[in-house]
């Protein structure tokens, strides 16, 4: 998120140099971390957030079911729905995710209101 | 998701529906609600008549929520996976039998006046309950 040599430049999603995670969803979970820094360095201070790699990468199986897989740097699933939504499980409701929630979150997220 | 706010879910809906579309839905809603309210103060009963036709349309109601999230989502009952596919199955069911019930009692409660034997029943009732007044006082 911050640049080792350029402590005053942030990165954020595709161009930032992490080995994983070029997705939206870890934008998501991006932006809040170079919030903190930023914000923290405007003040002169350290910011404390940190981004564990965290990526959603929702897997359609076939048209109708998904399995909704969210992994960090360490290939550890952090599910979002722990104990309700089974990662590794091809589901409905992981499609319905997919297809109505994600791509509506991700736009919501460009105007700044997600 | 990381934060799951109201403005969150609010700014996604609206992508969803489209802003005009997501607002008239809940207006709709509100209105249909507070309409069904006014009928039941009204009528300060539940017409039991009208119940069982609002009763009528629930399966009504739970085949056309699910139906039209299937062509909404390009899915079909044979893409349910798990039982947790099931509960969502379920309650979107329960959602459009209930809201297809509510919207069909206000309905006919606004259309229809109230059925004549049931008016005349009510003033029985307000008959009986009316204070004895003595011819004789």
């Amino acid at each position: 998120m911050r640049h080792l040599s350029y402590p005053e430049i942030f990165a954020l999603g595709d161009v930032a140099g992490v080995p994983k995670g070029k997705t939206a969803a870890s934008v998501k979970w991006q932006i809040p971390v170079v919030d903190d820094h930023l914000v923290a360095a405007i003040e002169g201070q350290e910011g404390t957030a940190s981004y564990d790699g965290y990526t959603s990468c929702p897997l359609i199986t076939r048209v109708g079911q998904a399995m909704l897989i969210e992994f960090d740097y360490n290939n550890n699933l952090v599910p979002s729905f722990p104990g309700v939504i089974a990662p590794l499980e091809e589901l409905w409701i992981s499609w319905l995710i997919k297809t109505l929630a994600l791509k509506t979150t991700y736009n919501a997220m460009l105007r700044g209101d997600a | 998701m990381q934060e799951l706010t109201l403005a969150t879910m609010i700014a996604v809906f609206e992508e969803m529906f489209g802003r005009w579309l997501l607002w008239g839905l809940v207006a709709a809603a509100v209105v249909i609600t507070v309409l069904y309210l006014m009928v039941l103060i009204r009528d300060r009963r539940v017409s039991w008549r009208k119940f069982m036709a609002a009763q009528l349309s629930l399966p009504v109601g739970a085949v056309v929520a699910v139906l039209f999230l299937q062509q909404m989502t390009h899915s079909h009952l044979r893409d349910l996976g798990g039982p947790v596919d099931w509960l969502v199955l379920i309650g979107v069911a329960v959602l459009g039998a209930v809201g297809l019930a509510i919207l069909v009692y206000t309905a006919q409660s606004l259309l229809w006046r109230p059925a004549r034997e049931e008016v005349r029943g009510r003033a029985a009732r307000a008959v009986r309950s009316a204070p004895v007044v003595r011819e004789d006082s």
